[in-house]
């Protein structure tokens, strides 16, 4: 007799805790919602704002989907955002939605409603590791009735994950090597060709860096070669006097320092409507990611890359 | 203290006032520590320092600031990689540092909605002693122990420490010359059943373990849910936080102190095979004495505790991992659980829990320090008895499960506290006893000495991984994120050579020279390396409990939070599920620390002189043998000391 009842209590507890977690999660919680609820969770390893479920189990090999989030015009959702790893942050400009803070342990729930169709950029706007440049998509707002458009999922298309360090043999592969591993090319383009939109931004478009060289006054091949070679010896680029090889060594450094400072420091992007929401993208400070040395790397390949294009535009010729 | 006889040996000194003695013995030791404080140290400069900090996963660098009491403190902070908060204990300052920016966002405590972005933190050093940084944001799965080190100088409580620690042996000496004899034996003990009818009651329960492992039971499901669906970050799933904090902190301090084994009653882990052997939860078979037919008997050679020791080993090796990821602490602790189950099939009684669970080891060892005990109320009673139910079983109850004759028990380490005896002794001669702290006093195999000597080196590797400021050696251990196997080897080498060969040799040594000191070889050096080892007993729990203090003051919060929201899915069941990160007391730290340290080196220097008396025939080889030993044991807490205050 009290083996019987000891025997259904013990199996009570082994189906009921189970049962229990699955009854509250499934229909105690979302009761208090009128509207529809969307999970987003934010996977800084995988780059992505997912809208599978992260859990213990699949954290640590799976590829998340970025999430492509449908809602229909006029629809109230509440978004519910969660981190399964580090501290993110998701803002959607062009909605006036965010940037919403996302603290690992901590649901933040925003309610929105969408009212103009369209498909519109999100990103995660606060720096969450390698994938960071990665962990953006796409909302897409249909007006009812009409077949919701699916854009392609940002992906790390362009990310290099298996490459090594080539070290500074080449300077200007090494900084090749970084402009990818370190996700400015997201922004900044392939071959630094620019041409990113950035929504509310007064140039509309991140810069682009193909044209270094010329900025730089470094228009003669003799000049860029003399100055890749300064670089590559580590020369003071404070002191005018180790770079007199080069022709207006002053005009050329004050240029390359500035260019480094801006590397190093970073550069909030301007808006081009004052009453507008702030830029999603703008230029990270890298002084506590990428020495000194690395930077220098990251110009010599801007540098080099002027000499593609002009080698590009002179061959048709001949 | 009445009745305490001391008997007076062959050159025994004038006996004096216990309480002059005592006081004495007390100034040496205060001696020791305010001597160490006046010691020359820094002038209060009131300089300006300036330091440039960045986080990393899962260190600062620096991660050791010094600075002088009464400096002025200039911080720049900075990320390298994800958000990193800067939460500085003393100064209840919080910073909230994001990668890729100049300036990082202060504010007063964490979570507090008042931060304003800055790009230095200017704070005056106006309190001595060590203070850490700790990350305030989680940043992945190391975070709980991501932190470094502001000395101000003078560190008097680390000055204090270390000079107490080192007036303890000359106290001591102070104390056995002037005690003018041989320390007795006393038979101090209190029948907790007798007196305290209600407890008598309970413990003859037949539904008592069945109660007790049922609350564990539905604990360990919910566990292993939430390890495998819940949150990935550990700090937010209530496996890491309830096991890995809270249950090893309570096990640590308050149910192996006082309760000796009375876990292994709860644990859920032996649940299915007993029942599988008995199939009764509560009742018992009729044929109770003859059950174990067709099952086999665990092979001679592995019926010790070194399996135990060599899965301790391993489990620790990988503990960084084990203890941040909740799916391999699910993984883990179910393989465990069906493990036992499997053994319990195939063995005898708790095959598994004897010989193979990795925490019995330690709990076998510790439970020796145990302020309770089950014991025979009169052995007389026991050595004529012919039934010998308490082993064999009877109709009152099942038959030791721990395969030990509790009528013969005369230590802790193997007593799983089931308290069967209690219900099977037909003569109601078993009971439970309080007794002083530490009161058993033999290691009998070598395999319980090198436990010992193991604990010792985890808690000194596990001080340093964990709660230490070097991101290197965090980035050893956790292996399966960082993937440096060079790391991971050299990590994973230190703790077995540690604790198998480093720490095992220097006690051996100083043994061999206790043993040539006493010019007598009356005792063999492996009965000393043995007995001796003794008094790494409350000197290692002590050493535990100063490391699970950090444990529990830091990560608090972590446990209210995921008592509210189990499985990081957002729940709020009890409304403390936003509670903000924010350390218990966090300055008290290092005191509760010493305080413990230095007990458990008193305790140990006591136990010692037992032991040494018990196996030497006179006063002064006594001393000689032991000095190397406690000699080493002062030097082991003294390193504690270092590692937590310096």
């Amino acid at each position: 007799m009290k083996n019987g009842i000891a025997t259904i209590v013990v199996l009570l507890v082994l189906a009921g805790v189970p049962s229990l977690v699955w009854v509250y999660q499934k229909f105690c919680r979302p009761l208090h919602y009128a509207a529809r609820v969307i999970d987003i969770t934010g996977v800084g390893a995988a780059g992505a704002w997912t809208l599978e479920r992260v859990s213990g189990l699949n954290y640590w090999w799976k590829p998340f989907e970025p999430a492509t989030i449908h809602l229909w015009r006029g629809e109230q959702v509440v978004l519910r955002f969660q981190s399964a790893d580090v501290f993110h942050q998701f803002y959607a400009p062009a909605l006036g939605l965010g940037p919403v803070d996302v603290d690992p342990g901590h649901t933040r729930e925003i309610g929105f409603k969408a009212e103009k169709s369209g498909v519109f950029q999100y990103y995660c706007t606060s720096m969450c590791g390698n994938c960071h440049f990665y962990m953006q998509g796409w909302i897409v707002v249909t007006p009812a009735g009409e077949k919701p458009v699916s854009p392609r999922p940002i992906t790390c298309s362009l990310c290099l994950p298996d490459a090594d360090d080539p070290g500074d043999k080449d300077l200007a592969v090494q900084g090749e090597y970084l402009y990818r591993a370190m996700g400015c090319v997201t922004c900044h383009g392939i071959a630094g060709n620019g041409g990113v939109q950035n929504y509310n931004y007064i140039k509309e478009t991140v810069p682009a860096h193909n044209q270094t060289a010329a900025k730089l006054f470094l228009t003669d091949e003799e000049d860029r070669r003399m100055f890749l070679a300064r670089i590559r010896q580590e020369a003071d680029p404070g002191d005018v006097n180790a770079w007199q090889d080069i022709s207006r060594p002053r005009l050329v450094l004050d240029r390359f320092n500035a260019a480094v400072a801006l590397i190093e420091q970073g550069k909030a992007a301007a808006r081009l409507d004052m009453n507008g929401p702030d830029p999603p993208l703008h230029m990270p400070a890298w002084r506590n990611s990428l020495s000194r040395k690395q930077i220098h790397s990251i110009m010599a390949y801007f540098i080099s890359l002027t000499e593609e294009i002009e080698e590009q535009e002179v061959s048709p010729e001949v | 203290m009445k009745g305490r006889r001391i008997c007076a040996g062959k050159n025994a000194l004038p006996r004096a006032s216990k309480t002059a003695r005592w006081t004495v013995a007390l100034l040496i030791v205060l001696t020791g520590a305010a001597g160490s404080c006046l010691l020359p140290g820094p002038a209060s400069s009131g300089t300006v320092q300036r330091f440039d900090i960045k986080a990393t996963q899962y260190s600062y660098a620096p991660s050791r600031i010094v600075v002088a009491q009464g400096d002025e403190v200039h911080l720049r902070l900075s990320s390298g990689d994800v958000v990193h908060g800067f939460y500085l204990e003393g100064q209840d300052l919080n910073a909230f540092i994001y990668p890729g920016r100049l300036q990082f966002n202060l504010s007063r405590a964490p979570g507090s909605p008042e931060s304003v972005p800055v790009e230095e933190v200017i704070f005056k050093a106006d309190r001595f002693g060590k203070f850490r940084y700790r990350c305030s944001v989680t940043c992945g799965t190391l975070h709980p122990f991501m932190q470094g080190e502001l000395i101000v100088r003078p560190n008097y409580p680390f000055r204090a420490g270390m000079g107490a620690a080192a007036g303890f042996l000359p106290a001591w000496l102070f104390l056995i010359a002037t005690a003018g004899g041989l320390p007795q034996t006393r038979r101090n003990r209190y029948d907790l059943l007798r007196s305290v009818p209600l407890l008598g009651w309970i413990a003859r329960r037949r539904w008592l373990p069945f109660a007790v492992v049922l609350p564990g039971l539905a604990l360990f499901v919910l566990f292993i849910i939430a390890g495998f669906w819940g949150s990935p970050i550990g700090n937010r799933n209530i496996l890491i936080t309830f096991v890995w904090i809270l249950w090893w902190f309570l096990l640590i301090t308050v149910l192996l102190p006082f309760g000796s084994r009375i876990w292994c009653m709860a644990c859920p882990f032996p649940f299915f095979g007993e029942w599988l052997q008995r199939r009764r939860l509560i009742g018992i078979r009729p044929d109770a004495r003859r059950m174990w037919r067709g099952y086999r008997k665990w092979p001679r050679r592995l019926s010790n505790i070194w399996v135990q020791n060599i899965l301790f080993l391993g489990l620790c090796t990988t503990s960084a991992i084990l203890v941040t990821r909740p799916v391999t602490s699910a993984a883990v602790l179910l393989g465990l659980a069906l493990l036992a189950t499997a053994l319990a099939a195939l063995f005898r009684r708790r095959t598994f829990c004897s010989y193979l669970c990795p925490v019995s080891g330690f709990l076998s060892l510790y439970a020796m320090a145990a302020v309770v005990e089950v014991r025979a109320r009169d052995p007389e009673v026991c050595r004529s008895c012919r039934t010998k139910s308490c082993a064999a079983g009877s109709a009152g109850g099942w038959g030791c499960p721990w395969g030990c004759h509790p009528g013969a028990l005369d230590r802790n380490n193997y007593c799983g506290m089931c308290l069967e005896c209690i219900k099977t002794c037909p003569n109601g001669n078993m009971t439970v006893n309080l007794r002083p702290f530490c009161a058993d006093t033999r290691i009998e195999g070598t395999d319980e000495a090198f436990k010992a000597l193991i604990m010792i080196s985890v808690a000194l590797v596990y001080s340093v991984t964990l709660l230490g400021s070097w991101g290197t050696v965090k980035s050893w251990a956790n292996i399966s994120e960082v993937g440096d196997w060079r790391g991971f080897l050299i990590y994973a080498g230190a703790i077995w050579v540690i604790s198998l060969a480093v720490l095992p040799g220097v006690w051996a040594l100083a043994c061999l020279l206790g043993r040539r000191l006493a010019g007598s070889s009356a005792v063999r050096t492996k009965v000393l390396f043995r007995r001796y080892a003794f008094m790494l007993v409350p000197l290692g729990l002590a050493a535990w409990v100063a490391f699970s203090i950090p444990l529990v003051m830091v990560n608090w919060s972590y446990i209210l939070a995921t008592a509210s929201d189990p499985m990081g899915w957002g729940w709020n069941l009890f409304g403390t599920a936003d509670t903000v990160w924010k350390p218990v007391y966090p300055q008290t730290m290092v005191y509760l620390q010493l305080v413990f340290l230095l007990f458990g080196l008193a305790c140990a220097l006591n136990k010692g002189f037992a032991i040494a008396s018990d196996l030497w025939p006179g006063r002064k080889e006594a001393l000689l043998s032991l000095s190397p030993p406690a000699l080493l044991c002062t030097t082991i807490v003294m390193g504690f000391i270092a590692l937590f205050a310096g």
